[in-house]
């Protein structure tokens, strides 16, 4: 039973990184349509920015908040740099840019910081267990869940409540009529890799404090299964994209418990074989965004 | 109230508006007809800077607003209903109409939404409805409420009949005369060019990016070549 518990705790954990970095991408899909691959390096980025600032004697919760300052403006950035300029292009050209933007960042950081896994220190409250009637549960684990199911209903309130967050969802319904309402082309671009940038951040510390340690390399793996997610989830659909994170999630633990160790090697081969099954019969995932109507 | 001098726009090679000269005088209801491709809906769009003209200077209450952007021209108070209705399918009634008036200081206030619901009640009943689940009258209600949010001087509507049943195209010509008669300027696109003339002040009819003809909507009514234009006939004489 306990175990159990545990593998349930692990799977919502693990699907609630998945499903920030999935939102991350619906949201600049929803309104670019493209699927941005350098969103994984923004995840590094986080995690070097987290290494230096703690090296460099900040309390965490500030180097927590310098470092997640640092992965927005890295987003904004990538936006203004290399997507804009692009700007009415083909998605298709987009979604290139941005592997070619991710492999030069890897390689960047690889030059900068060395390829060797650097280590991070972090405080006890992310690294240790809690006992809960017996059960024990990873700090890491309680806080990503619990955090993911907050900044699910911040996103939330923040898409339907504010001025940006409805200027955001209009001009991902229909970008020409959003321009009408007087919202400015410009900070939505800004505004939805802002967001994705945030989230990435927010991810990144939950994916780090599971492993504790920073790469170059680190952000390629979670943003494959957030990939995947997107997919699963349906393209631009940001619950869809929460509901592949969590998909993306269980299905991965539940490959860890029932495989046989020898076979964990193919554990990922085998999400990407049951995600072309999938694709086979829902081709437009869990819970598609809904067809613009033909106008 | 709006002046439009030599404006031209292009979609690479095609040239969709020729160097157009128009006006609608303040509290004036002007119908721009013609024929299916004849750039009535790019000329609006330029107005708005949805396209970007190759040439022409744009005025607003005196102002010179060529260089303007989108934005800032519905900040001067010039909005466009645009063809199709295009609401926003996937959010309310309400987020529609709030999306609307977006550009207002106090773009939340029940006052204002209030009054929109008073003009338009089955938009109130409707408010948390989603937009794409309304009927085609009742968006295309929606989509000039939206318009109206933002309380602008200029009204610019893209065939506001398109695809409507009889007895609602004839609520929507009353409403358009009850908003000039409100003070409102209006520049009307229209396929249905009899009942557009019976309400207009003026007219112009583009043919081809070109104004062919222009004058009093009452004269142009008893004129042959505005039917002849309707139905896409270059020639009067030739048809005849
Ligand atoms: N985005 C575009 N790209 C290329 N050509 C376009 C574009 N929009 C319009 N055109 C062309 O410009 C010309 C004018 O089109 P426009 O839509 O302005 O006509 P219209 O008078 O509004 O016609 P309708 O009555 O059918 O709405 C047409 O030949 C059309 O094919
Ligand atoms: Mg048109």
């Amino acid at each position: 039973m306990e175990l159990i518990i545990q593998y349930i705790i692990n799977a919502l954990s693990l699907g609630g990184v998945y499903a920030l970095i999935a939102l991350g991408l619906a949201i600049v899909f929803s309104i670019f349509g493209f699927i941005n691959f350098a969103h994984g390096e923004l995840l590094t980025l986080f995690g070097y920015s987290l290494f230096y600032a703690l090296g460099a004697g900040m309390p965490f919760p500030l180097a927590v908040a310098v470092s997640l300052i640092a992965c927005m403006a890295a987003a904004v950035a990538m936006e203004r740099v290399a997507f804009r300029p692009l700007r009415g292009a083909n998605p298709m050209t987009l979604l290139v840019s941005s592997f070619a933007i991710s492999g030069a960042l890897q390689v960047i950081f690889q030059i900068a910081f060395g390829t060797m896994p650097k280590p991070l220190i972090l405080p006890n409250f992310l690294t240790g267990a809690f006992n809960i009637g017996g059960v024990y549960i990873g700090a890491p684990q309680l806080i990503s869940i619990v955090t993911v199911a907050i900044l699910a209903l911040a996103l939330n309130l923040f898409l339907n409540k504010t001025k940006f967050g409805l200027s955001l969802v209009a001009s991902a319904q229909d970008f020409d009529v959003a321009k009408l309402m007087g919202i400015r082309v410009n900070a939505v671009y800004a505004l939805a890799f802002a967001i994705s940038g945030f989230l990435a951040g927010v991810a990144a510390l939950l994916w780090v404090s599971m492993r504790g340690s920073v790469a170059p390399d680190m952000g390629f793996n979670p943003l494959v299964k957030a990939f995947v997610a997107t997919i699963v989830g349906g393209m631009g659909s940001l619950t869809g994209a929460v509901a592949g994170g969590f998909f993306l999630g269980i299905l991965e633990v539940a490959l860890q418990i029932v495989l046989p160790a020898d076979y964990l090697i193919f554990r990922d081969a085998l999400i990407l074989a049951i995600l072309i099954g999938f694709l086979l019969f829902r081709p437009r995932g869990l819970l598609p965004a809904a067809a613009m109507p033909v106008k | 109230m709006l002046s439009v001098e030599n404006l031209t726009v292009q979609y690479g090679h095609i040239e969709a508006v020729k160097g157009i000269s128009f006006h609608v005088g303040e509290g004036e209801i002007v119908s721009l007809l013609g024929p299916n491709g004849a750039g009535k809906t790019s000329t609006l769009a330029a107005l708005m800077k949805l396209v970007a003209p190759q040439s022409g200077t744009i005025t607003l209450a005196g102002e010179n607003i060529s260089g303007h952007g989108t934005a800032q021209i519905v900040q001067r108070g010039m909005t466009l209903s645009p063809e199709g209705r295009r609401v926003f399918p996937r959010l309310s009634v309400e987020k529609n109409l709030l999306l609307g008036g977006m550009v207002l200081k106090d773009w939340r206030n029940p006052a204002v939404l209030e009054r929109m619901y008073a003009r338009f009640p089955i938009l109130a009943e409707r408010r948390s409805q989603l937009a794409g689940t309304l009927s085609g009258g009742e968006q295309q209600m929606l989509a000039i409420a939206r318009a109206l949010m933002a309380s602008p001087r200029v009204l610019l509507l893209d065939e506001p009949s398109l695809g409507i049943a009889p007895k609602i195209v004839a609520e929507n010509f009353d409403l358009i005369c009850q908003l000039r008669d409100e003070g409102l300027t209006i520049l009307l696109v229209e396929q249905n060019v009899f009942q557009s003339l019976s309400i207009s002040d003026r007219a112009y009819v583009l043919e081809n990016g070109r104004i062919a003809a222009s004058g009093d909507s009452e004269e142009m009514l008893k004129s042959d070549l505005i039917r002849h234009s309707y139905l896409g006939v270059a020639d009067p004489t030739q048809a005849a």
